[in-house]
């Protein structure tokens, strides 16, 4: 199967006969402790049910990232919790950590750790990238 | 609000409010509003609206029964 997906920025496009739900833009993503100091860039794509999240920020307070940090306000609902992919990176020491999300938002949830306080690893301040997937209702 | 309501989707038993907006350049910015939220002053009229309308007690207890359920699933 091939097809083209309209051109730049296309909201909606066409595979083989099948037309498929297609959508990018920008959401605006909040900090569960604190605020975000520097907001590089939020996005999102949506092909049919499933949602892509991008974000990338400069946090330079350390002390905005606690326990139970995370990000919420995301774009779409998430229609089933726990069943999504996470993947977090911070500059301050080039370690990865992985997130759980429910409902609403995302928490740094150290890999191997069960419990959502983040390790030391999470809590510096620097660059943060998410990258996010998940299955809308 | 800058940006221009573009849609309102109403999702879940628990009355999410999908908001599309539409910026100054063209494209499409995303949020979504919950019943124990807020709403900011400068908030579309028409999301207000539909806020006044759809979230009753009974969504809202609903939604906080859910929410606690989640935390204590967290917690397992």
């Amino acid at each position: 199967m091939s097809g083209i997906i309209g051109g730049a920025g296309s909201k909606s496009g066409v595979i083989g006969e099948t037309e498929i739900d297609y959508e990018e833009g920008t959401w605006t993503p909040t900090l569960l402790v604190g605020t975000i100091q520097s907001l590089g860039d939020a996005r999102y794509v949506k092909i049919g049910s499933q949602v892509f999240l991008y974000i990338d920020y400069f946090e330079t307070d350390s002390t905005d990232n606690a326990t139970n940090q995370g990000v919420s306000n995301f774009p779409f609902t998430v229609g089933d919790s726990y069943s999504s992919a996470v993947s977090v990176n911070n500059s301050a020491n080039a370690k990865r950590s992985l997130a759980i999300q429910n409902d609403t938002h995302s928490f740094f949830y150290p890999a191997g750790s069960t419990t959502s306080s983040p390790s030391s690893d999470i809590i510096s301040k620097g660059f943060y990238g998410w990258t996010m997937s998940y299955a809308t209702i | 609000m800058a940006n221009t309501l573009n849609k309102i989707e109403v999702v879940t038993d628990y009355k999410h409010l999908q908001i599309r907006e539409l910026t100054d350049t063209g494209g499409y910015h995303r949020r979504v509003l919950q019943c124990d939220q807020t709403l900011a002053e400068d908030e579309h009229q028409e999301v207000k609206d539909k806020a006044e309308e759809l979230w009753t007690d009974e969504v809202k207890d609903k939604w906080a029964t859910h929410q606690a359920e989640q935390e204590a699933k967290l917690k397992e």
